[in-house]
């Protein structure tokens, strides 16, 4: 039986960057992937780094006052540790920070706007509010209903296609055991180590299983699967969503774009395709009453039509380019909509980093993660994501 | 250099149409990628790093017949051709 | 709007299915990509022409019986010019929106539901990569015949043909009849495996037509003195701008190209004539379950004794099921059509059974020779592989080279799956969406990995079909936006 430190079960962002950290401080670790690296949601997202204040954060702003101040300042972390990943990964990773624009396009949601500006100085995040003159000269690709933009410097987009990949080449090269099309079967707590049944059509590659110190529950919205079998709850639930990517064109979209009151991101990538998302739905398939975790959701072609209709009215430009393809992917939400991050009390040494915001904030969960299976410490405060606050639906299992 | 058969074959009065700017004989029926290749056009398009690219599968599969008809990026092969169409080819594309 | 039946392709399988149709009264909607129906074998002029004694060849007599009333108004609803974009299976919807389709017609989307789907989209030339691969001038075989055929157009001055297919034979001559000048004719084979077909007795005896057909081309090339070479392939296409000459060398016995032994040809056209691979996306994207046939088209759709695949009411026929010709092609659009009107209770059970076997015969007896074909044209891994030298370019659209993609693959250990690799390399995710370099991915994957071809999954087929002009998905635009 092959044994380990720290089995890492997922290989999408956090998983593979969390292997990459606590193997760099010398930590013997295995990630177990069910399928390729980097197929989940890590790979079919769209790549936007956005640190402004999403729409649906703001709808509750009064009861989240709190949360807001600690959000703020977890995206101050992110900010910097984006700003420096290509260096420490050694890599081109498509990485663009020119700012992202958050539109709008009536009087309401220029209110949102400013409503937002002014909570997010307080807490001293950098934006800038652009009236209509301004935005011509700085985003002339925009179309002319757009009336006012909140203007957020460090945003930018990263490509989903490398960022996982180097860091699992990274992980690899600190020494981790990467074993792709293997499935966690069975996770039993005995004797103080976590046993790890694992099937799969390289099974093989392990010896079909696996002994850990400790475990970390990386499978995105499919960790709620994986907490199953080591006998616990978590509340975390799949979503499919929806992606466009157009043809390649020539540079017409520098900055990440969003729209404060409609459903929309949109970017273009180093490749020239511009990517089209921002949270329309798919349909999740079934099976026997259960959700298929091994299948894309169904494309919901009213999500598309939607989609691309409301990317048109903010930037016309991409009337005339070529859809090239339509993709969707499953995430997994909390009930809370913020990350579980940290060691489920219950199960000692059984560690848990899936939800929030996954992407733009994958590198830094996996920085406290590894900080915190490491020396139980992390640099930057993460209980208010701990899985515990949920602790009640653990209390008669583990 | 391409050439239409004409034995056994009879078309309808010729139509016109501008290829990069210059007028061009055509016929109803004939695909933009016929008209092209008649003209002695070889070079359909060119890719982003410039590379000259013509067409290949002629059943609209490939892509490398695209020119810009009428403003739009098409199949030359799968775009009947119209009287007074506009066609460009060899240009790069560029953002719209 | 719903239809009974949706039928993807007017080809043979697609006409011959909806000939069924029509006679037991099973409303159905033909929808097919070209202006005129007959698929890419019998691929008609516009109706603007006028054109005497086409196609006269006796191997093209089916498929022009097929013609005869196709595409005439009537009970049967035809949507030329029109391409499938998008195909779902809803399992809990009533019958008539079992199926639903969002359809393109120059740019004009609408959505069609239907009860029952038979898939017949063909296939297409299989793309081969080498040096100079991508040039204005090398086109597939069956462009080149196409052009001919429907366009009544001679699409360059002197050509040369390449591969392993007899096809390229027939194409050769009809260049030659039309007026064109042919440099040569390349096979890949030894003569006597090309000879082993044509003195296979049995074979006579059941196609002798077809076997007459490629003779005479053969002898008409022969007596216009066109250079027939056996045991050679292209090596690199030249030019400048556009294609100027070729290079082609010798294959030893072992299979190996020896370098040593290249010759240059001159021709503005070279065509590529290497087999086919079948057009199995929409069926891909809607689930139909499938599997690998490295000879017979790549990824290829599984069916049963009525072309129905695993979904229900969903059939294929034709060469989604392996290429196989359009003989072949005729008899499986004729049982998907049984099977679909059984499916509807157009037919019972008995009669249909009745009515099929006949059929059942043909198609044993057009696979028979379907095999010996493949078995005879498949050029073979080896082949293919020593053609794509490092520079030539794996994916055409994206311009991945095959040193982009092996370092692709050196750079990540852990990737082992097409889309995996299609993710990374970006190969693949161009306007032709991976059809051109999807069967190479495999086989590169499958030699660098140590797996087996067939254990790799296909790319994904995504939606669109084929690529559209966003402002075409517009007209939907729903004003109630969130």
């Amino acid at each position: 039986m092959q044994s380990c430190d720290i089995a890492v079960i997922g290989g999408g962002l956090v998983g593979c960057a969390t292997a990459c950290y606590l193997s760099a401080a010398g930590a013997r670790v295995a990630v177990i992937e069910r399928g390729q690296i980097n197929q989940g949601a890590s790979g079919q997202n769209a790549g936007s780094l956005h640190f402004q204040l999403e729409y649906r954060l703001i709808q509750h702003k009064d009861k989240l006052a709190a949360e807001l101040e600690h959000y703020v300042a977890l995206t101050k972390i992110a900010i910097a540790q984006w700003r420096g990943l290509e260096t420490e990964l050694g890599c081109n990773l498509e990485l663009a920070m020119h700012g992202g624009l958050m539109v709008a396009e009536t009087p309401e949601q220029l209110q949102l706007l400013q409503q937002k500006a002014e909570i997010e100085s307080r807490q001293g995040l950098d934006v800038e509010l652009l009236d209509k003159p301004q935005l011509r000269r700085r985003a002339p690709y925009l179309s002319d209903s757009i009336i006012a933009a909140l203007f957020c410097p460090p945003e930018g987009h990263c490509n989903p296609r490398l960022l996982t990949p180097a860091y699992a080449q990274k992980a690899i090269a600190n020494g981790t055991a990467v074993y792709t099309r293997c499935s966690v079967d069975s996770i039993q707590r005995r004797c103080g180590k976590w046993h790890i049944g694992i099937g799969g059509q390289a099974a093989q590659a392990c010896g079909g299983k696996l002994a850990a110190d400790k475990v970390l529950n990386a499978a995105g919205a499919w960790s709620g699967e994986i907490a199953a079998m080591a006998n616990l709850h978590l509340p975390i639930f799949p979503v499919g969503l929806t992606m466009n990517a157009t043809e390649r064109t020539g540079p017409l979209i520098p900055h990440l774009v969003q729209h404060v009151g409609r459903k929309l991101s949109m970017k273009q990538v180093d490749d020239g395709n511009v990517l089209i998302g921002g949270g329309w739905s798919a349909h999740l398939q079934q099976r026997q009453g259960k959700w298929k975790s091994d299948s894309a959701p169904t494309i919901n072609m009213q999500s598309v039509y939607s989609n691309l209709s409301t990317a048109a009215a903010v930037i016309p430009a991409i009337e005339s380019l070529h859809l090239l393809r339509t993709w969707t992917g499953t995430t997994g939400v909390t009930p809370d909509q913020l990350p579980i991050l940290g060691e489920i009390s219950q199960a000692p040494g059984f560690y848990v980093a899936a939800g929030g915001s996954g992407f733009t904030y994958g590198p830094s969960y996996a920085r406290q993660m590894s900080e915190l299976i490491l020396s139980g410490k992390t640099s930057f405060p993460i209980d208010a994501y701990s899985p515990n606050r949920f602790g009640h639906i653990n209390m008669f299992m583990g | 250099m391409a050439a239409r058969i004409t034995r056994q074959v009879r078309r309808k009065q010729p139509i016109s149409v501008n290829i990069d700017g210059e007028a061009s004989r055509a016929y109803a029926g004939e695909t933009v990628a016929s008209v092209l290749l008649a003209a002695g056009v070889t070079v359909f398009y060119r890719t982003r790093s410039g590379q000259p690219r013509g067409p290949y599968c002629n059943m609209g599969a490939c892509f490398e017949c695209q020119v810009k008809i009428d403003g739009d990026w098409q199949r030359a092969c799968m775009t009947v051709v119209e009287d007074g169409m506009n066609i460009t080819t060899g240009a790069r594309k560029s953002a719209p | 709007m719903n239809t009974e039946l949706a039928i993807i392709g007017a080809g043979p399988a697609g006409l011959a299915a909806a000939e069924i149709a029509a006679a037991r009264g099973i409303d159905t909607v033909v929808v097919d990509e070209q202006a005129r129906p007959g698929g890419q074998i019998s691929r008609q002029p516009p109706a603007d022409f006028a054109v005497e004694n086409w196609l006269p060849g006796s191997i093209y007599k089916p498929v022009k019986q097929l013609l005869a009333g196709a595409g005439a108004p009537g009970a049967t609803r035809w949507l030329p010019q029109t391409t499938v974009l998008a195909l779902q299976h809803d399992p809990a919807a009533p019958l008539p929106h079992r199926y639903r389709l969002l359809l393109n017609n120059a740019g004009n989307t609408s959505e069609l539901e239907a009860s029952c789907v038979l898939i017949a989209p063909g296939c297409y030339d299989m793309p081969v990569i080498f040096p100079g691969s991508n040039l204005p001038g090398v086109m597939a075989a069956g462009g080149i015949q196409a052009f001919v055929k429907s366009q009544q157009l001679i699409p360059g001055e002197r050509f040369l043909f390449v591969g392993s297919h007899p096809l390229q034979l027939i194409v050769a001559d009809q260049i030659l009849q039309a007026g064109g000048q042919v440099a040569g004719v390349v096979f890949a084979q030894r003569l006597s495996a090309l000879w082993s077909l044509l003195k296979s007795a049995p074979l006579f005896i059941r196609h002798g037509a077809k076997m007459v057909y490629f003779t005479r081309a053969l002898i008409r090339l022969l007596l216009k003195r066109v250079p027939i070479y056996f045991s050679r392939t292209v090596v690199q296409a030249h030019g400048d701008q556009q294609l100027q000459n070729v290079d082609i060398a010798a294959i030893g016995s072992s299979g190996t190209i020896q370098a040593g032994s290249r010759r240059n040809i001159d021709c503005d056209r070279l065509g590529i004539c290497f087999g086919f691979l079948a057009s199995s996306e929409l069926a891909r994207q809607v689930g139909a379950r499938g599997r690998w046939s490295a000879a017979g088209g790549g990824w290829i759709i599984d069916h049963d004794p009525w072309m129905s695949t695993d979904l229900p009411g969903l059939y294929v026929a034709g060469e989604i099921t392996g290429v196989a010709g359009a003989d072949a092609s005729i008899c499986e659009g004729r049982l998907a059509g049984l099977g679909i009107a059984r499916e509807l209770q157009k037919i019972d059970a008995a009669s249909a059974a009745r009515l099929a076997q006949r059929t059942r015969t043909q198609l044993k007896s057009a696979n028979l020779f379907a095999a010996k074909l493949l078995d005879l044209s498949y050029p073979g891994r080896k082949l293919l592989q020593q053609l794509m030298t490092e520079q030539s370019m794996l994916c055409k659209c994206e311009e991945v080279s095959i040193a982009d993609f092996a370092q692709c693959l050196a750079e990540n250990p852990f990737i082992n799956d097409a889309n995996a690799a299609k993710l990374l390399s970006r190969a693949g995710m161009g306007l032709c969406q991976g059809r051109y370099c999807h069967y190479h991915i495999a086989g590169l994957l499958a030699e660098t990995r140590g797996i087996r071809e067939r254990q790799i999954k296909p790319f994904n087929a995504r939606f669109p079909a084929k690529p559209l002009t966003i402002k075409s998905l517009l007209d939907k635009r729903d004003d109630q936006l969130p």
